[in-house]
């Protein structure tokens, strides 16, 4: 009960501290903007299909944007002495592992959210009546990023080369995750639904749980000291 | 808890082990090129196979090595385990360079392409990928025991990541030859009994040249850390 408790307590601060300074959303949601608009200049105008290839722009986007906000959460951590100050809180650490995992899901669903909706400005692709699919699909894929994110954020952020380190430690587990939401959002994309990608959600949540376990069970041995 | 190091002097493998590298290298070099028949429809660039299946099924067993080693570094916080895990992944991934490297060439000629994001080379491609990884986080990671933790943190998140991986490149789509050694009609009847015996050859040489190598690098990680801790310990004594 005391672990629920903490953890809210822990996500609301961190939240609140976001609130106020706006530092990781803010790089995130301009930095997805920035790669929609590079990626869609990869392409010759008019000569490809949004269905097509508007789920790979949309995750990739996503997911480099995920990366530097990651990088930022952890920053703020480590630069003001803020983790020594959580470790020395009376709590255990999985509960700190809930509480971060908690906010970036939180930080990660709203920058998600927000690069559905310039996808769909600038690409101008009719999504709106599909929203509760896509839904389940950015909240899925966000929890599993923020679920191995947590882990390799927090390593990261103690190391020398923490902008490099980030994304070549998460990106190649977190692949089979972007694997199945894109495969999930073309199927969206292309009006079959979820019903014909119903094997890429079910990978989608055995990802969300394998790892949740893994690194809520690995997150003490990061934070020692 | 550190382990006392003066106490252990460093490994190393055994001239036995070294002949027998020796012996099992030339003898599986000698079958590949020479005993074994020229395949009928790929030629001769069907020979890689002996060092490609090995290597891959060597690195496999490096990869238990990691994970094993790593599990247990976090149980008991021995060094000892450290220095398996990484004198390991370091030579995996060497082995795992080499499969990706004889795969290409074997590719080209019959594939037409060096590449293809088939699902055995993807899946596999992503374990190099978090091999490569680990051996960065070990020279950026920071101080020793820091890193031994991360490291072993990050061995086991992409050991169990493994499966998932393997589904989803799976269902993505794949071209890869299927196995010619463990069929479903019975283990290596896919295979005629002279590349059957060059393939054992090959597999047996890939793993005694890699426990060689493998110990080696032991005996490297070993001498280093004792390096520090002497040097540290000169530090303290000119400080005090």
């Amino acid at each position: 009960m005391n672990m629920v408790r903490f953890t809210f307590i822990l996500i609301s601060k961190d939240l609140r501290l976001e609130w106020r300074s706006k530092e990781v959303l803010s790089s995130t949601v301009f930095f997805a903007m920035i790669a929609l608009t590079v990626i869609y200049f990869g392409f010759q105008p008019g000569r490809f299909q949004v269905a097509d290839v508007g789920p790979g722009i949309l995750w990739t986007a996503f997911l480099f944007s995920a990366l530097l906000g990651m990088n930022r959460m952890f920053q703020a951590e480590s630069e003001r002495g803020g983790l020594e100050g959580l470790m020395l809180c009376p709590i255990d650490r999985t509960t700190l592992y809930l509480a971060k995992c908690g906010t970036l899901f939180v930080l990660l669903t709203t920058t998600i959210v927000a690069t559905f909706f310039m996808f769909i400005i600038f690409f101008n692709v009719r999504l709106l009546g599909q929203l509760p699919q896509l839904a389940l699909v950015a909240i899925l894929g966000s929890l599993g990023l923020s679920a191995l994110g947590t882990s390799f954020a927090a390593m990261a952020s103690k190391t020398s080369a923490r902008d490099i380190l980030l994304p070549l430690l998460l990106v190649p587990i977190a692949i089979p995750l972007l694997i199945a939401a894109v495969k999930c959002t073309a199927a969206i994309l292309s009006g079959d639904g979820l019903t014909t990608a119903q094997s890429w959600v079910q990978l989608l949540a055995a990802f969300d749980v394998i790892f949740l376990a893994a690194g809520y069970l690995t997150f003490p041995a990061i934070l020692e000291e | 808890m550190t382990r006392d190091h003066s106490l252990n002097p460093p490994t190393t493998p055994s001239s036995a082990l070294v002949g027998a590298a020796l012996v099992t290298t030339l003898l599986a070099l000698y079958s590949a090129l020479v005993f074994a028949p020229t395949d009928r429809v790929q030629g001769d660039v069907q020979r890689l196979f002996y060092l490609h299946v090995p290597a891959a099924l060597t690195m496999y067993l490096a990869i238990l090595l990691v994970f094993i080693a790593s599990l247990r570094y976090l149980q008991t916080r021995d060094a000892a385990w450290d220095e398996l895990a990484t004198s390991g992944a370091e030579i995996g991934l060497l082995w795992g360079t080499i499969v990706l490297l004889t795969g290409a060439m074997w590719a080209k000629p019959i594939w037409g392409a060096w590449w293809t994001w088939d699902a055995r080379l993807t899946s596999f491609f992503i374990l190099w990928l978090i091999f490569v990884a680990y051996v960065m986080l070990r020279s950026y990671g920071g101080e020793v025991e820091q890193v031994a933790r991360f490291c072993a943190v990050l061995s086991i998140l992409g050991f169990v990541g493994m499966p998932i991986t393997h589904y989803a490149v799976e269902w993505f789509r794949t071209m890869h030859p299927g196995p010619v050694i463990m069929t479903e009609g019975g283990l290596g009847r896919g295979l005629p009994g002279s590349m059957l015996a060059t393939f054992a050859f090959g597999l047996v040489a890939s793993v005694v040249l890699f426990a060689n190598l493998f110990i080696l690098r032991l005996r490297l990680e070993q001498q280093s850390r004792r390096t520090q801790q002497i040097r540290r310990h000169l530090d303290l004594m000119e400080t005090s």
